[in-house]
This record gives structure tokens, sequence and C-alpha cells, in this order.
């Protein structure tokens, strides 16, 4: 039904009144003759409105003769004669023509780029290396070359692990995986000590190779030799290096020291609020104030952009920022003070995450809260031997054929 | 094969209460805001109702809409 009144539209039509005793015969000659009439409503007592196509219009006057009806024109409707009224406004025309022209150019451009999937490496950073390998807001987007870009990118950012670029309409979407980095691990081929991490007091040591240095009861401090990778051959045939592996748990004391939070900052608004109003397009702005001066002593700034766009995908180069300054009270409310050492050891908390936690201990020392927490893990710390024999000629420390 | 067509019956569509569409039909013999008559082969079809409109006309169908109270054959 639609294209069916788009099509009417398109190729014109008119309105006309058809008077006579007998307007139903002038219908049915119509029909009959293939004369196409659509709407056909009564308006008085011998009058019928229909409407009838530039084409029909011009068979009609045999059968208004014929039916005794006179046909009168009352509106011309549709495309040919809206233009025809219209012929003279050159710069209507001019208007018209530019927008499509605009439209059809603008959405052959990428205007966005919208990266995600990034946690560590900054947005900023990606959107430098994508713009160096040819991908940024306004360039054609027939000429960028996925391939290339995705390349560059991979060995640009070694942090990177994984690349993506859709594109689709002026957007390109470009999605990012990030390279989990592996844990240091000692080459198992090369002879090394272990030494502890830091200080405590040694539980339990658990040497799967190596010569074991301390004992259970022993206080070590951090750098301490535990075990060592040179190990003394009882039949003197000199000293003979492995690759020292175990376990040393240990009860160490991690001593942590918090500020407490005594007191808490409220940020209130005052109700009083100045809007600033920006216009982008392309890399222009066009600003929509005079005073730029925020005389607040303290605000809150919220912006948020509106880009003009075709559906979800076809962004266009304008938009509107909208940036809200609200003028804000600041105070300073006064903590319960056991609501402030929970906020303080809950801070202290984060700090020996993941270690078994055997006791602890809380102090106050002034405004600061002490933790002392007394822990058990494994201080085991593996470094690289130092061979006496190497040190003799000078240099190959790393060498390992025995 | 479909009866209008092999007996030239008139073929009577209706929607609802407001549109009905007459195929096969001969001629239009009375219209006006409450009544469309049309002659068919068999009989006179005979609409009734409220600022009853013809839609489109052709040839071969007519498609009344507006306010049907009554559809007769006469």
């Amino acid at each position: 039904m639609f294209l069916v009144r788009l099509a009417n539209f398109i190729y014109g039509y008119v309105v006309i009144i058809i008077e006579g005793m007998f307007p139903e015969r002038f219908l049915n000659i119509c029909a009959r003759r293939g004369i196409y009439l659509w709407n056909v409503k009564k308006e008085g007592k011998y009058q019928i409105s229909a409407n009838i196509s530039v084409r029909g219009f011009k068979m009609v006057r045999p059968v208004a003769k014929k039916s005794r009806c006179r046909v009168i024109l009352k509106k011309r409707r549709g495309l040919p004669f809206y233009v025809f009224r219209h012929r003279k406004r050159k710069a209507f025309a001019l208007g018209a023509v530019v927008f499509v022209l605009l439209l059809f150019v603008m959405t052959r451009f990428i205007w966005v780029v919208d990266i995600s999937g990034n946690v560590e490496v900054e947005t900023s950073r990606i959107e430098k290396v994508l713009q160096e390998a040819g991908l940024k807001a306004g360039v054609p987007s027939m000429g960028v070359d996925v391939w290339h870009i995705q390349n560059t990118v991979m060995t640009r950012l070694d942090k990177i692990s994984w690349i993506g670029i859709n594109i689709k309409g002026t957007t390109a979407y470009v999605e990012v995986r990030e390279r989990i980095s592996k844990p240091e691990i000692f080459p198992k081929d090369l002879p090394c000590d272990i030494v502890a991490s830091r200080s405590g007091v040694i539980e339990s040591i658990d040497a799967v190779s190596g010569q074991r240095l301390v004992s259970i009861g022993d206080v070590v401090s951090g750098g301490q030799l535990l075990i060592s990778g040179a190990i003394d051959s009882k039949a003197g045939e000199g000293v003979r290096y492995v690759h020292a592996e175990g376990e040393v748990m240990a009860t160490t004391w991690h001593e942590i020291t918090v500020e407490i939070p005594y007191r808490e900052e409220i940020r209130t608004r005052t109700g009083k609020s100045k809007s600033k109003h920006m216009l982008k397009f392309f890399n222009f702005y066009v600003n929509f104030f005079i005073n730029d001066r925020i005389s607040y002593e303290n605000y809150d700034r919220i912006s948020y952009v509106k880009r003009l766009s075709i559906g979800k995908n076809l962004v266009l180069p304008f938009s509107f920022h909208y940036d809200n300054y609200y003028e804000v009270e600041v105070t300073w409310r006064q903590r319960d003070i056991n609501e402030a050492l929970e906020l303080a050891g809950q801070e202290a908390f984060e700090h020996v995450k993941g270690i078994q936690i055997k006791n602890s201990k809380r102090e106050l020392i002034g405004e600061k809260l002490k933790v002392t927490y007394e822990c058990l893990e494994n201080i085991a710390l593996k470094k690289a031997v130092i061979r006496e024999d190497a040190k003799d000629n000078g240099k190959d420390i790393r060498g390992g054929d025995n | 094969m479909p009866k209008e067509v092999v007996l030239d019956l008139p073929k009577l569509t209706v929607y609802g209460s407001n549109q009905a569409t007459v195929e096969n039909y001969g001629g239009i013999i009375e219209y006006d805001e409450a009544h469309v008559r049309l002659k068919t082969n068999v009989k006179v079809i005979s609409i009734s109702g409220k600022n009853l409109e013809l839609k489109t006309i052709t040839d071969v169908d007519v498609l009344v809409e507006g306010d049907i109270d009554k559809i007769e054959y006469e």
C-alpha cells in the first residue's frame, strides 16, 4: 500500500470533482476503459471527488461527455507538480542537490574510531599507533588497509596479542586483546641458590635439590642463603653446581602503617550551575558561550557529547558537546572512631592479600594505624649462583656444562 | 480452479467491519456515503453503512472502506 502511494506521489496525480446526475456512470465507464480511480468520496448530492493519475486525466474528457458529467480539476499533487511549482527557486534546488551530495560524500569517510578491550594499554596510545598506521577520523573508508594496520599495531605494541578492525558505516570498531605477561622463570638448566625473600623464622624446609644451610627454628634475614646450589663433594672432586629447588615456609611479619581517615569529604551541590555548549564539525569547534570563566571555587563538571548519526553506524562529523558545571560546597564530616579504624584496617589488609595470616595486631601511633600481620609464607627465591671457578676466568658466569 | 473465474461469480472479501473488496463485479449502480450498490452476475450486492468511500475502482474489483453496517444481496 505504501509503495502504491509512493508511486502515485512520484508520478503525480490530480484530485477531480465529478458533477452530474449520475456520477456512478462516470465511474463505471472509467473502470471499463482502464482509467484508475481511487479515494472516491461523495462530497455533495451531485458531487463526487476522486483521485486520478495524470495519464488518466487526459483520457477523461470523452468519458465525461458520455456520462453527462462535468469534471472539475481541484488539486494537482505529487512530485512533478511540486517541482514545477518551485522551478524558479534555484537556491532550493541547489540546496537539495548539495544535501544529497554531502550525505553521499560524508558517509564515505571514517569519523569515529572506537577502541575497546584494552585494560592496561591506554586508549590514547593505541589511537596514536592507529593514526600512524593510517586509521583516524577523516580518512576515506575505502583506503583503509585493515591488514596493514593490524600488522602495524601488533608489531608496535607488544602488549597486544590480538587486534580486530571492523568498519561499519563511518565507524571503525577496533577490538584488542592484551597479552598476559608470563611470570619470570629461572631457567631450569642453570645453577642457582635459594635465598630468603624476606626475614622470618623458618617453619619448614623442603629442599628438592641443593644443600640445606638452615634448619627449622632459625631466624633468617632477607637475602640470606637458604639452600645452596653449590654442593661440596665428599670425595674431594671439588664443588658441583646444581639448580637448587625447594620450598621454605617461614613465619614473617608485615608491618603496615596507614593513615586513619578521620574525616570524610562531602561534596554537595549548591544548586548553581553553568553550562557551556559547543558545536564541533570536523575538527572545528564553535562555542555557544561568551563568558567562558567558571567563577566557582569548587565544581563538578559533567560533559556529554551528542553525535549526529544516521542509524547507529553512520556517524557524521558533527557533534554537540555539553559541559555542565555544578558549583559544589566541600564540607568535612568527622567519622566515628570505630568506622575510621575499620576503614584503615581494610586498607592495611589490602597489602597482605593472598598471604596466609596467622595473627594480627593493631597499634595506634598518633594519627596513624600500625597493623602487624604474622604470616606464614614461602620465602624461597631463586638467585643465580656465583661460581668460584667462573670467577677465576673472569666472565662466563652463566655457562653451565658442569 | 477458482469459482469466481470458472462460474464468473462475484467474490466478496471483508476485513472486520470497515473494509470490503468485491471482485468480479459488473458495475456500480449507486454510490453515496450510506450505500454502495454493485451489479454482479447473480444478484445486486448492497453495502450500507456510514462514511463509505470507494478506495479503489478498477474494471475487476471495488474496494469499499468505511463504517459498514450491512451487506445484503438483493
